[in-house]
């Protein structure tokens, strides 16, 4: 993965189009956490809400909560595919 | 200096009681750790300047090229045996072994092996097969392919953070034989492994769904229940849509989150030192590569195959359900 090493010389001589695939990698990875960071912490806490209602439920949330927090983590790996698509092959 | 003010204050604050015979207080351990780190990386700009140098000897991304160790080319077709295949091959010994060693090993009384075993159990084939797929005799057909799919991804993404001597673009050499430097790479970390068994869950859920309802009445049941008419056309080619999306996501999530998890470690720990040429860069971020690692290795390898393993009997269960 020769991720690394354009985004970190993407200065000055080599500015352009690099630079461009750069601020695309990176705005495309950072608005793309936004969301599944606000999905994730809604989660979370109404996991914990349920579990202060019913502790006797906490198993069967539990199990929920790592499948809904899976399921909303991986948004942000797809938003990453999208930008390295744009780094590499656009 | 200020340090030594602090471990005073800490003293007076944290252990109120019997702080005074111990010395030093936690707060006050802690600032020192923090201010010796921070000398450490000042020393590190003062020795080798703030200012990076170029590198072009080592490429920290060569750890995710796949170098073909025994070239095979059948028909134009790139078989060569790499790394991947390497790990591929590690995984299934690794599942392979561990089957027959509990199969082996089953016992009356339990012991923590036996404990460990029955809790694996419980988990493939309660929570994940039976809770999702309805039929008992089906679900009894697709344990064994859910058990194994959850075990074989667990051992590959386990074994993806395991250091093994798989670097052969950089070798070391030790009484004059060059070995391959150690590196971390997953089996899963690249996304032919992923999407091949992505591909097996899809056609595997479609055929027992047309099997078990026929052709038309598979694709009718894709449409939930109640709607009926003109309406029942736009639902019809969303769920179909949602249907190859689930391709696209299964294998995506899995893939990515090996991927990204393998880049971290390698950009904080030292990778990004490297590029840039900054020595005290290291310093900083090599704690947060230790942090990755364990939330990689205690979460996301576990939570993945899990993930991985459950969907797809939630997919077959839904492929088979009597209503949408």
């Amino acid at each position: 993965m020769d991720v690394i090493v354009p985004i970190a010389q993407a200065s000055a001589e080599t500015a352009g189009l690099d630079a461009a695939k750069a601020i695309a990698l990176g705005l495309g990875t950072g608005f793309g956490a936004i969301g599944p960071g606000i999905g994730v912490g809604y989660i979370f806490g109404k996991t914990i809400e349920s579990v202060t209602r019913q502790p006797e439920m906490r198993g069967e949330i539990q199990s929920i909560m790592w499948l809904g927090f899976a399921l909303t983590e991986a948004i942000v790996f797809y938003a990453l595919m999208m930008s390295l698509v744009a780094f590499f092959i656009a | 200096m200020e340090a030594g003010t602090a471990t005073v204050k800490g003293g007076g604050t944290a252990a109120p009681g019997g702080g005074e015979k111990r010395g030093i207080s936690t707060l006050g351990k802690v600032v020192i750790a923090l201010a010796v780190y921070f000398a450490l990386m000042v020393a590190l700009v003062v020795i080798f300047g703030a200012s990076g140098t170029e590198n072009e000897d080592f490429k920290p991304q060569e750890e995710f090229k796949l170098e073909p160790w025994i070239p095979i080319h059948i028909g134009g077709i790139d078989m060569s045996i790499n790394k991947a295949v390497l790990y591929l091959f590690l995984a299934c010994g690794a599942t392979c072994y561990a089957m027959v060693y509990v199969a082996k090993r089953m016992m009356t009384r339990p012991n923590r092996v036996q404990t460990a075993v029955e809790a694996a159990y419980d988990l493939t084939a309660n929570t994940m097969t039976r809770e999702n797929i309805a039929d008992s005799k089906l679900a009894g057909r697709w344990f064994a392919f859910i058990a194994t799919v959850f075990f074989f991804l667990w051992f590959s993404n386990i074994i993806g953070f395991i250091p093994l001597p798989i670097n052969s673009a950089e070798s070391v050499d030790i009484f004059g034989i060059a070995f391959p430097s150690f590196a971390l790479y997953a089996a899963t970390a690249n996304i032919s492994v992923p999407l091949v068994l992505t591909l097996i869950v899809w056609f595997s859920y479609h055929i027992e769904g047309v099997r078990k309802k026929g052709l038309f009445g598979y694709l009718k049941s894709w449409v939930p229940a109640g709607i009926t008419g003109f309406t029942a056309v736009p639902i019809f080619f969303i769920e179909a849509l949602s249907h190859f999306v689930r391709l696209i996501s299964l294998s995506a999530r899995l893939f990515a989150n090996m991927l990204a998890g393998h880049l971290l470690i390698l950009i904080m720990g030292g990778g990004m030192a490297v590029l840039l040429g900054l020595a005290y860069i290291g310093v900083a971020t090599l704690p947060i590569a230790v942090a990755f690692y364990i939330f990689e290795v205690g979460l996301v390898a576990s939570l993945q195959a899990f993930i991985f393993a459950i969907l797809s009997a939630i997919y077959l269960g839904g492929a088979v359900a009597d209503e949408h």
